[in-house]
């Protein structure tokens, strides 16, 4: 392993490792080691400030890309919550009509199914009708009310299958119901839709004094809807002298383009 | 007379050299960022001084950088002192008998091998006096990802430093026997 002499000098270096090490332990070493210590401490201290520079120039590297990567982690994250809290917002309102309706149900005591709405049509002249997911098996047969989650009249059932049915708005040109104005004289008409935006209200007497402002509610009269469902106000009356009927147009007071929930009147 | 004044200044010159880079791994490279800490500059230089110098000088940076390494350590006294003791006994013994002293590859292989020597020893000594109730450093990953980071960067600087001494010296251009 070793030759010339070397196996002397290893055991030279080993007892100075030795010694060092009891001298140590004596503390003869002490100021020795305090005398090098400080007398090299400036160089250690300037040695020390270049790695920290270093590793603090290297760290803000570090963070800034640790930064941008988290940027770009949050920012997917943002898209992802953004489309759940848009959803959470969405059942949030839906729940908000539901508990709605229930309270305009419950307070009426309206004997009544509630239904989503699963399609539309697209708007023409003659107005948009409405699907919902409730049919036949759920009670529903043509002609029955269907109301907002507030309880303002929408339409009524115009079709019906077994697990869906169609219904007309009250803006549709072919919808039409037995509706009253609380007025003084409790003045009875027809209304039906216009364009698919207004309602319209015929037939009513020339001498009833109906005025923009007054509500129009259903009268009962036409077949299973109920008296008294809010249909909208006036906002225009049409009253020439020499006609026996005047008419108004009718603002619907629900909104009929944000339907979620509908609730459909029973008999 | 000179001569024995030159070797005084030699002797002077390379201790403050060695303590220099004992000075620096204490508080330069220990303290960079990442993978530079894992540079262990005086064993690096300890091999070196045994490749291209002789035993003799390698026991002086053992000894010196040691006394050093133990001043700014966090261990034992003692601690850098055995481990670069048996580190130095085991390559030199590596180097006679296996390896020349005139080729790349064997700087190469004695880097390598001392660093992984050094590295058991040391890490052996800290179980054994220090940590004997934690689990066996062989078992442990994060003890042989430093060790392959160490012996990696560790190649890199006995590369750099091979090149500047070859360019230094004549001691390693190829040679060639001619026949008359």
């Amino acid at each position: 392993m070793f030759k010339n002499g070397k196996y002397k000098i290893s055991i030279y270096f080993a007892l100075v490792v030795l010694l060092l090490i009891i001298l140590h332990g004596l503390r003869l070493l002490t100021p020795l080691e305090n005398f090098l210590t400080v007398a090299t401490q400036p160089i250690s201290v300037r040695f020390y400030d270049w790695s920290s520079s270093l590793r603090n120039s290297y760290s803000a590297n570090r963070d800034r890309t640790a930064l941008r990567q988290q940027v770009s982690n949050l920012s997917a994250q943002v898209a992802t919550l953004t489309v759940a809290n848009s959803q959470c917002l969405q059942i949030q309102n839906e729940n908000v009509k539901l508990r709605s309706a229930l309270n305009f149900l419950d307070t009426n005591h309206f004997k009544a199914v509630v239904a989503r709405i699963i399609a539309r049509q697209a708007p023409t002249d003659e107005g948009n009708d409405i699907l919902i997911d409730r049919g036949r098996s759920d009670g529903l047969q043509p002609g029955l009310g269907v109301v907002s989650e507030t309880g303002v009249l929408i339409g009524k059932i115009v079709s019906v299958k077994d697990h869906s049915a169609t219904l007309c708005l009250t803006t549709s040109a072919n919808c039409q119901f037995a509706a009253s104005i609380l007025n003084q004289s409790q003045t009875q008409g027809i209304t039906s839709g216009d364009l698919g935006l207004t309602i319209k209200m015929n037939y009513i007497p020339q001498l009833d004094k109906i005025a923009p402002g007054d509500m129009v509610i259903t009268s009962g009269l036409t077949g299973d809807i109920p008296h008294g469902l809010l249909i909208g106000r006036i906002s225009q009356v049409y009253n020439t002298s020499n006609e026996v009927w005047q008419s108004a147009t009718i603002e619907p007071t629900a909104d009929l383009k944000n339907l979620t929930v509908v609730s459909v009147i029973l008999p | 007379m000179n001569l024995i004044l030159k070797k005084t200044w030699q002797v002077v010159f390379y201790s403050l050299l060695i303590s220099v880079v004992a000075l620096i791994q204490a508080s330069f490279i220990n303290n960079l960022p990442g993978w530079l800490q894992d540079i262990n500059l005086l064993l690096i230089t300890l091999v070196f001084a045994l490749f291209f110098y002789d035993f003799r000088t390698a026991i002086a940076v053992a000894l010196i950088g040691g006394f050093w390494s133990e001043i700014f350590s966090f261990n034992f006294f003692g601690f850098y002192l055995v481990v670069l003791f048996f580190t130095l006994i085991f390559t030199n013994w590596i180097l006679r008998t296996w390896l020349t002293n005139r080729s790349l590859y064997s700087f190469l292989v004695l880097i390598f091998l001392a660093t992984l020597f050094y590295n058991l020893v040391a890490a052996f000594m800290l179980y054994w006096f220090s940590d004997a109730s934690a689990s066996f450093f062989v078992w442990r990953w994060p003890f042989w990802s430093v060790l392959a980071g160490q012996v990696f960067w560790s190649e890199l600087a006995g590369l750099f430093l091979f090149g500047l001494a070859a360019s230094l010296t004549r001691r390693f251009k190829p040679f060639f026997l001619e026949k008359n």
